[in-house]
């Protein structure tokens, strides 16, 4: 392919040398991980370290399935992200849809800004009163209540995001169906729900991205293993016999495997969305 | 059912009013065209005959019921949206079927009313299509099958050629005549181009900052227009309007100006005028170009012409037309001339008109005060 | 001012989009040039190489016989004008005027008697000179984007759709200065456009363009009274030329015109007489203001039925109906007193028929 020769010979090695450093750099510390995740304490701790290890085994993730209840905790994890972005995305959605289309008092005077400053706080701030709270409502140590926390988080932005995404279907599709006689219920299902798309999928991704290593709201809300998440977990293997690197890496690995997963099924309207909804 | 009307019908935005005590009658069967610069209300106007907004004051009757407060989904009225509004996630079938299903009619009853419809719209070959496979002028004949699928009593065209690209608009025109000539139902068609006007109307209603200025045949706003705004933007070119006085002269009443002497030949215009200023209007197209010297004698078989002189602005090529923009003392005045006609900018021209034809308005106020003959 | 080759350039897009192909034109020195053609059809790739902006997959582009093919945009002493006014909002505008005639080194004194001169050309009155750019309306940013990119001498001069983000008033007034500027300095101008309007107006000659090639390139009247296909017959005009598919015999020099049934003949022009391509078939074409209608007929005319007609600007439109979806548009004077419903005749000179071979649609 031909190229237009803006650019010299010593620019395009330059370039090239530059981007070879950086993705080295961003990419080392995740083949750490998975190489410290399979190595033996030994080899972890040798300094200087080695680089390509000789032993590999899987020690380390027997015993978080075996003696750690990671199962569960995966488990756990898993449900309360996805629910939590699922609920965050059922109640966000037709709230931005209202904000999009309707005129109310205070719109123009701060409104968004209000939904939006719940999350300008740091959670620590807000930890106690809702740890009493939970507690009058004996959603402590429970699945539920973390959902519910969790998409609390998650709600202000899906409202922000959402909210432009619809701004950018015409009016004129909802009013012509309402013309065709469907109600407007039946506009925001048939018409405005898949146009949305690729906002949703995309905000389902970034839901998940914020809550996925979420540890305050964890730590304090829940007490034993039946309710909490990975990186509760993690935290625990810092302890006084000394910090087993390989289970933390192990888990690492494990934490990053459904994350991915959401990011190759979804990826395709991650780029849609992230431009519509976002660079508003 | 007799036809619509608004009655009194204001809104406002805010602060801004978009329609003001606007009152409007459509009779049934007719093609009514709401013509006016943008931001004038007809959007807001045709919003409200779907009662997709309702206004804030005054009433909307179909035939006789009072419909006002009646939601879109039970009037008796479908609407065509700029770009259409097609439905993106569905197909040809289901847009146009979307009016039947929300009637939840027999799935037989449905095929069989949109295979007729797109059949007479010569689009049932498209049916199984997805909306982004379909050309422009495809798309407009979907939208049109949908509305008329509603069996709805009113269609409203809202600036549906604003979008498309020029040669499209052109085409999708005459396209779209030849289809309003064939359903023949009580429609009403918001532009801001004239042209559509001229081409689709039967009567034209004239907007302008949310009042309606005149609503007539449109041969009645073409020849007789109430004011200098409708008589200049109902017209292709817009109306050249100059400024002149009266004046006493040998031979009777002349209207001038620095430019010009023009002697009114009208009786009826002499007794009307006083010693005012007045806007002289002349259509384009009763200008006569004449780039060779100065005309002399009869002009097209007639005499007693008025001949002005300047020098060509641009030959500006419309399709198959040219507008000639002509410096004529401080003001551009625009030619319409039949067929491609291309010269120099600065070229010395001479422009005769029969002073028959003219428009006079009232400076101050816009009046339309007379005809030249 | 240049004489612009371009040379066999293909230009391919995620390897299946093929935006141009094989597209070769020369550009004769001091011409203003139109891409005229639908979007899609290669116009704004094919300006963007002659930019600079991208290069070719192959081909060549020469300026006064200098290959700049692979040339960086800056090194090509071109000037562009967008489709939005491109200037600097926190600069007065003199100064925008005058960045590019600084960069080329030139002393302030030649700068300012250079914008002294182009100033007037573009209505830009000495008194705003020093006001900031951020002040003006679209269509004055765009009035100082032109100023700008022709204060400097360039090889080219490209405008993209300048005029589409413009209102009509102002459009005109643009137009009314390149053009004006034209006829004195003839500069080399590409101007690409979709509208066939401006490309009429303003250009010298018009290269017509569809799906990434070049259908015809020559002066705006050939295209308009010679078009090389169907497709220029029917892109410019308003409304476009009309074709009605005829069946041509030979013997007695008469074709039959193609109703779906028989409908009417018309006599072979004598230019083509001996041109017809050999199964006969071929598409008639006539521009609606050349056909002449009437409600009496005289011999060889062929009847017809008016579908509706409509005064626009000084003549009428009608469309008349010459079999069932046989359709044509026909501009005539006001005074033909013609009808909706009324019967008519129908007569196409033969100066004005164009024939076209009914499969290639290419013009015999």
């Amino acid at each position: 392919m031909r190229r237009i020769q803006s650019e010299s010979v010593a620019y395009r090695v330059f370039r090239a040398v530059y981007l070879l450093f950086f993705t080295v750099i961003f990419l080392f510390p995740i083949y750490w991980m998975v190489r410290t995740s399979l190595g033996s304490r030994t080899e972890t701790l040798l300094y200087p370290p080695r680089y390509f290890p000789q032993h590999f085994e899987l020690g380390s993730y027997a015993r978080i399935f075996h003696d750690m209840n990671g199962s569960i905790v995966i488990w756990n994890t898993i449900r309360v992200n996805i629910t939590a972005a699922i609920l965050a995305l059922a109640l966000g959605i037709p709230a931005a849809y209202a904000v999009s289309r309707f005129d109310f008092k205070g719109k123009e005077g701060g409104f968004m800004f209000t939904v939006l400053s719940t999350r300008f706080l740091p959670p620590a701030t807000a930890l106690v009163p809702i740890y009493f709270l939970y507690v009058k409502l004996g959603l402590v140590n429970n699945l539920a209540g973390l959902v519910i926390a969790y998409a609390g988080l998650n709600l202000p932005i899906v409202i922000w995001v959402m909210r432009s995404f619809i701004d950018e279907i015409p009016r004129a599709m909802e009013e012509s169906y309402m013309l065709d006689g469907h109600s407007r219920l039946g506009a925001f299902f048939k018409i405005i729900l898949p146009l949305s798309l690729p906002g949703i999928a995309a905000m389902f991704m970034i839901c998940n991205f914020l809550t996925w290593g979420e540890f305050l709201l964890s730590a304090v809300l829940t007490t034993t293993y039946t309710a909490q998440t990975i990186p509760i977990a993690v935290a625990q293997l810092e302890g006084d016999i000394g910090i087993l690197w390989q289970q933390i890496c192990a888990y690492g690995v494990i934490a990053t495997v459904p994350i991915a997963l959401i990011i190759v099924f979804f990826q395709r309207y991650l780029v849609r969305g992230f431009s519509f909804g976002i660079l508003k | 059912m007799q036809g619509i009307k608004l009655e009194k019908v204001t809104k406002t935005y805010g602060k801004k009013r978009a329609l003001d005590n606007v009152s409007l009658e459509v009779e049934e069967g007719s093609f009514v065209c709401l013509l006016g610069p943008t931001g004038s209300g007809k959007t807001t106007l045709l919003k409200i005959l779907a009662g997709v907004e309702t206004p804030s004051s005054g009433a909307v009757y179909f035939g006789s019921t009072n419909v006002t407060l009646v939601p879109p989904n039970k009037r008796p009225v479908s609407m065509v949206f700029e770009n259409f509004a097609l439905y993106p996630n569905m197909s040809v079938f289901r847009n146009i079927a979307s009016p039947l299903l929300a009637r939840n009619l027999p799935k037989k009853d449905i095929e069989q009313k949109v295979g007729e419809t797109a059949k007479f719209l010569r689009i049932d070959r498209l049916l199984k299509r997805r909306i982004s496979q379909l050309s422009g002028g495809e798309m407009q004949r979907v939208a049109i099958a949908r509305a008329l699928c509603k069996d709805a009593k009113v269609v409203l065209f809202d600036e549906i050629f604003v979008n498309l690209d020029y040669k499209l608009r052109e085409q999708m025109r005459i396209e779209f005549k030849e289809l309003m000539e064939r359903v023949k139902i009580t429609s009403v068609f918001s532009t801001p181009d004239p042209e559509d006007a001229f081409m689709l109307a039967d009567k034209v209603a004239v907007i302008r900052d949310g009042q309606i200025r005149q609503f007539a045949p449109k041969e009645i706003a073409y020849n007789y227009p109430v004011d200098a705004f409708t008589g200049a933007y109902f017209g292709y070119p817009e109306m050249n309007l100059l400024d002149c006085i009266v004046a006493q002269r040998d031979g009777g009443l002349t209207l001038e100006s620095s430019v010009l002497q023009m002697p009114i030949l009208a009786d009826s215009l002499r007794t009307k005028l006083k010693a005012r200023s007045y806007s002289l209007g002349v259509r384009p197209e009763h200008l006569k170009l004449h780039a060779e010297g100065a005309p002399s004698g009869a002009v097209d078989g007639r005499e007693q012409q008025c001949i002005l002189e300047g020098s060509i602005l641009l030959t500006e090529v419309v399709g198959s037309d040219t507008i000639v923009h002509v410096s004529i003392g401080s003001d551009a005045i625009e030619v319409f001339t039949p067929g491609i006609y291309r010269e120099d900018v600065g070229k010395h021209v001479y422009l005769s008109f029969d002073p028959r034809k003219i428009y006079l308005f009232d400076k101050d106020s816009g009046q339309f005060v007379g005809r030249g003959a | 001012m240049a004489a612009l080759v371009l040379e066999n350039l293909r230009k391919v897009y995620n390897r299946s989009v093929v935006a141009v192909d094989d597209l070769s034109l020369q550009i004769p020195d001091g011409l203003i040039v139109s891409l005229l053609g639908p979007s899609g059809c290669g116009k704004t790739t094919t300006m963007r190489m002659i930019a600079g902006f991208e290069a070719p997959d192959k081909g060549r582009i020469t300026v006064n016989g200098h290959d700049i093919t692979l040339e960086p945009p800056n090194k090509r002493n071109m000037s562009m004008v967008f489709q939005f006014p491109v200037v600097y909002t926190n600069f007065s505008i003199y100064d925008n005027m005058a960045t590019p005639l600084r960069n080329a080194g030139m002393a302030e004194e030649k700068i300012r008697e250079i914008i002294q001169a182009t100033s007037p050309e573009f209505g830009i009155d000495e008194r705003s000179w020093g006001e900031k750019a951020s002040n003006l309306s679209i269509s004055e940013r765009q009035r100082l984007s032109l100023a700008h990119a022709f204060a400097v001498e360039r090889n080219v001069y490209i405008l993209d759709e300048p005029f589409s983000n413009v209102d009509p008033k102002a459009r005109v007034r643009l137009a009314r200065y390149v053009r004006q500027i034209q006829q004195v300095k003839r500069h080399t101008i590409v101007f690409v456009t979709h509208s066939q309007s401006e490309a009429l107006t303003l250009s010298d000659r018009i290269a017509v363009m569809k799906e990434g090639r070049i259908l015809q390139f020559d002066t705006p009247e050939n295209i308009y009274t010679r078009p090389v296909s169907t497709f220029v017959g029917w892109f410019l005009g308003n409304p476009g030329m009309n074709y009605v598919r005829c069946a041509a015999r030979s013997r007695g020099g008469v074709m039959a015109l193609d109703g779906g049934g028989f409908m009417a003949t018309q006599k072979v022009p004598a230019a083509y007489q001996n041109r017809l391509p050999a199964d006969g078939n071929v598409i008639l074409g006539i521009r609606p203001e050349h056909i002449s209608v009437s409600r009496t007929g005289t011999n060889g005319d062929i009847p017809a039925r008016c579908l509706f007609s409509e005064p626009v600007g000084s003549r009428l439109l009608l469309n008349i109906e010459l079999a069932p979806e046989v359709l044509i548009n026909v501009k005539a004077p006001t005074d033909v007193k013609v009808s909706k419903g009324d019967a008519v005749f129908v007569h196409f000179p033969d100066t004005h028929v164009i024939l076209f071979d009914a499969k290639t649609e290419q013009a015999i």
